[in-house]
């Protein structure tokens, strides 16, 4: 089969490799009809995430055809259209079986590199380094399911495989974020970050009851969409003071709830932006943390930080003092999706909620790495390329 | 040896004994001896050498002025090893200790353990247990470049549901034992699991301390091990990345449960 792989920092190619099989009987193999590429990767691109090897198959968000199953797997069957939660849970064990499938004890047969930096071994994800249990991801003409019946989930009718892609990653990504942020009716949400993620996060905080979502940002064009397609009130950074503007907008009171959708490689302004990024690139610290700042720093007394971008290590200047003495609670983690799919494509069906319009760029998987570049640089107002091998 | 309430693995020192000088007599005054001699050597020399001599001179001098030192401190055994060496005569022992919760009731889990053949299921380092009778196994480890070590152990003690100890006999190649207790975590939530492995690290106080210094890596296994345990009685299969079904690696025939044993990120 050919494969998007990853050789070196800001190194791609497409490859052949040899197609994969059924190892374990729960196991389930997917041809691939679309796979995105998704912010997060960009860490991985850059270098940001350690352990990864050339050769290693990228791609986490992703529909498909179910070709082959394990003997052990009871709700699939070959020709299922069906998408898969990119966060691998098991099923069985006590996160799991609470619902918690991103803390999921059992997925990740590298284990020991999580428990070594973070004090537990993290759930396995698709394509997505070592630490994270080195599986082979997406991009590729087939890719392996672990676990088939807890995660991956066949796409009802009446909804689009340009729709159900998303619902794989991004959009229980953003839900996650909004659920987490513990939104009351008639809060005033921020997100900043206005990329897929963020995008399914405001459309998510107003279907949770938010009554206005302020969108933050600095592409024009991102901008535009979270206001027509997703109803945020969008802010750019660049050119208003975002801590003055969230206090015009809500009364002086701030927003009850704010969402990070950016993650660690956060563009600030000013010395800020300069400070960390010099401390980042010499390996000081793994994290630019400009918008998780001014998140905390925005967030009314008492409210929720919610965090959906994905930091690595460690983050430098990280204002506790805030959180303590504003009595903020700080929430996070990677998207528990297989709790919320069967949810999400009801809002789809019911035409409450449509991610479709995050697909800008569908092409070959040969032009896996061109489609990369168009990402990271956001050329041509890429949102999302998606593969189609 | 007290299985129910033995020392914790992980206390590091005796009571009163993180800062308690442990530099002492002979070894004080050589340690003041040798700083003096070496900081004022390297005072009159020069270059890279000359700093080093300083440096080195300085610790030991501070070794000895405070009888106190991090470093043998940080390579005395645990009052558990020391308890253990001490019990069963050896010059010194080293512990590697993991607990675990597995959804699992109790019983399940001790039956597993109880046959030792199904050890070499889950522990990577170990090539196969074969049981001799119900209270003897043979154990065969796997060594770099093809090399094996085995040796034999007899059963110490069985509770049904709640321990297994076992000891190596007297002619093992490195003395061993180990114990295994089982008990119901809280609020329904499976089993809590504390394996203990001890054994005489061979060459005495240096092999002690090379063990000790490399100790991140043996009780990382463990902990990846019992993962793998946990994989098995959880989910039926043991996690892996690998994108082919495993060609047979074990020369022991397959037993119907284990479907793969995966590879890890450690090469």
């Amino acid at each position: 089969m050919r494969a998007l792989t990853w050789q070196a920092p800001n190194r791609l190619s497409v490859e052949t490799l040899p197609d994969p099989g059924i190892v374990n009987p729960k196991d389930a193999i997917l041809k691939v009809v679309m796979s995105s590429v998704c912010g997060s990767d960009l860490h991985l691109l850059d270098g940001y995430v350690p352990t990864m090897h050339p050769g290693d198959v990228l791609g986490h968000e992703f529909l498909g055809e179910v070709v082959e199953t394990g003997a052990a797997v009871t709700g699939l069957k070959k020709g299922d259209r069906a998408i898969a939660i990119s966060i691998i849970g098991c099923g069985e064990c006590g996160y799991c079986s609470e619902g918690h499938f991103n803390c999921c004890d059992n997925s990740n047969p590298n284990g020991q590199q999580t428990e070594l930096a973070y004090g537990y071994s993290c759930a396995g994800i698709f394509g997505y380094s070592h630490a994270f249990g080195g599986y082979a991801g997406s991009h590729a003409t087939y890719v392996r399911v672990p676990y088939a019946d807890v995660n991956l989930f066949k796409v009802p009718d009446g909804v689009s495989n340009e729709q159900a892609v998303f619902v794989s990653d991004a959009a229980p990504t953003g839900y996650f974020g909004a659920d987490r942020a513990d939104i009351q009716r008639g809060d005033t949400v921020a997100v900043w970050g206005c990329g897929g993620v963020g995008q399914m996060a405001i459309r998510s905080a107003y279907l949770l009851g938010a009554e206005r979502v302020i969108a933050i940002d600095r592409f024009a064009d991102r901008l535009r969409l979270a206001e027509e397609k997703a109803g945020a009130i969008p802010l750019d950074y660049t050119r208003t003071d975002v801590h003055e503007a969230l206090l015009e907008l809500t009364g002086g009171r701030g927003p009850d709830r704010c969402i990070d959708c950016v993650g660690m490689e956060a563009h600030g302004t000013g010395i800020e932006q300069v400070y960390d990024k010099a401390k980042q690139q010499l390996r000081l610290h793994t994290e630019r943390g400009a918008a998780l700042r001014q998140a905390i720093r925005a967030c009314r007394k008492n409210g929720t930080v919610s965090v959906l971008g994905v930091y690595g290590g460690l983050l430098d200047k990280f204002p506790m003092g805030a959180i303590v003495n504003k009595a903020l609670t700080l929430r996070s983690g990677q998207q528990a999706g297989q709790r919320y799919v069967p949810r999400l494509f009801e809002h789809i069906q019911k035409g409450e909620l449509d991610p479709s319009y995050l697909l800008t760029h569908p092409m070959d998987l040969e032009q896996g790495p061109e489609g990369y570049h168009l990402f990271k640089q956001k050329a041509q107002n890429c949102m999302r390329a998606v593969f189609l091998p | 040896m007290n299985h129910d309430h033995p020392t914790l693995v992980s206390t590091r020192h005796p009571v009163g004994g993180s800062d308690q000088p442990n530099v002492q007599g002979l070894e004080r005054i050589a340690s003041l001896v040798t700083g003096g001699v070496l900081l004022g050597h390297g005072l009159r020399s020069s270059g890279l050498g000359g700093w080093l001599q300083v440096l080195l001179g300085g610790l030991a001098l501070a070794r000895g002025t405070t009888g106190r030192c991090p470093a043998k401190r940080a390579l005395t055994p645990t009052p558990l090893e020391s308890e253990l060496a001490e019990e069963n005569r050896w010059s010194s022992a080293k512990t590697l200790s993991r607990s675990i919760t597995i959804d699992k009731p109790r019983t399940e889990l001790y039956r597993f353990w109880r046959d030792f053949s199904n050890l070499s299921r889950f522990m990577t380092f170990i090539e196969r247990v074969e049981v001799l009778a119900s209270d003897r196994a043979h154990w065969v480890a796997r060594l770099p470049m093809g090399k094996t070590l085995e040796w034999t152990t007899r059963l110490t003690e069985d509770r049904p549901d709640e321990l297994l100890a076992w000891m190596s006999e007297p002619d093992a190649p490195i003395r061993n034992l180990g114990w295994v207790s089982f008990r119901d975590a809280p609020q329904g939530k499976g089993t809590e699991i504390k394996a203990v492995i001890a054994y005489e690290p061979p060459a005495g106080k240096l092999g002690y301390a090379l063990a000790q210094t490399l100790d991140l890596l043996p009780t990382m296994k463990a902990a990846q091990d019992l993962r793998r345990l946990k994989q098995l009685m959880e989910t039926g299969e043991i996690a892996t990345n690998s994108t082919r079904p495993a060609t047979v690696r074990r020369p022991v025939e397959p037993s119907p449960t284990v479907f793969h044993h995966g590879s890890t990120g450690v090469h």
